[in-house]
């Protein structure tokens, strides 16, 4: 009898021979599926995928599964992975490569707060040179879900009494440098 | 005395204030200077990487610059994510 996965039709084989030849995915391909790199990821445990499984979705060529799921934000680029992995696959960059194109095509799962975290990061930077963390924490509450602001205001308050919490707003002096440092790229 | 330059990064400069000042205390016990790189920027790591590759490297590169002119032989980066950003963009550049 014929058996199929439920998601085979959505299968893309051309998109994950297109991901292998990116700089830093070329070893999609050699994975021996052993789990070394969900076994030592200290953050799998909330992944909805583990970094195993996404790298069987990228190879497999299931696109939309892999760019929207919540394992490539989550993931906090610590490198485990890459260093475990038998087939040195640069499991890391293979993430960045997959968020990259979710923020492309606006793939990312609706009203998370890490990639709306990312694009605020990147608008700050490409503004002021550098990142002021605690106005970058409460733009990316209210522009994915400020109720998590809720959950926030003891350990806030906390810090803030602490002295861990600069209201400062950070830039650099040569402002003037940074269209070159981007190239006069347009703005994500 | 021996003295390095000092890429703090942001979050030393924020939420990781209290890294920062231990490891200030802790060179001067040693017995070296650290000298702040003269207008750093965000080392361009994760959140940029997830944005756009080309950018997070040429702002790491900027700071690599900058570590350049003010002859700093070489650069501390206490923060595990910036040392990686600049790295990682000194080896691209050098090959």
């Amino acid at each position: 009898m014929d058996r199929k996965l439920k998601l085979q039709p959505e299968a893309a084989p051309d998109w994950a021979r297109q991901v292998s030849e990116r700089p830093g995915c070329e070893g999609v391909f050699s994975c021996l599926q052993c789990g070394a790199c969900s076994g030592t990821c200290p953050l799998s445990i909330y992944m909805d995928f583990s970094p195993r499984r996404i790298i069987a979705l990228v190879r497999e060529g299931f696109r939309k599964d892999a760019l929207s799921s919540k394992t490539i934000w989550l993931c906090a680029s610590c490198y485990s992975c890459a260093v475990h992995c038998p087939r040195q696959i640069h499991i890391t960059d293979v993430m960045y490569s997959l968020k990259r194109e979710a923020i492309q095509y606006r793939m990312y799962p609706a009203r998370f707060p890490i990639p709306v975290l990312a694009q605020e990061f990147y608008k700050m930077v490409r503004r002021s040179g550098r990142s002021s963390e605690t106005w970058l924490v409460l733009r990316m509450a209210l522009r994915s879900n400020p109720l998590i602001l809720l959950g926030m205001i003891r350990t806030g308050w906390e810090m803030l009494r602490a002295g861990r919490l600069s209201l400062e707003r950070e830039r650099i002096r040569d402002l003037e440098s940074l269209p070159r440092v981007f190239g006069g790229r347009e703005a994500a | 005395m021996a003295g390095y330059g000092y890429f703090p990064g942001c979050s030393l400069k924020g939420t990781g204030v209290a890294y920062e000042e231990s490891l200030l205390a802790l060179f001067r016990v040693l017995g070296y200077t650290l000298a702040e790189l003269e207008d750093w920027n965000c080392c361009g790591a994760t959140s940029y990487m997830s944005i756009d590759e080309h950018a997070a490297f040429t702002l790491s590169a900027r700071n690599l610059k900058l570590a350049h002119e003010a002859r700093h032989r070489e650069v501390v980066a206490p923060c595990s994510a910036c040392y990686l950003a600049l790295r990682k963009t000194q080896d691209y550049v050098q090959r």
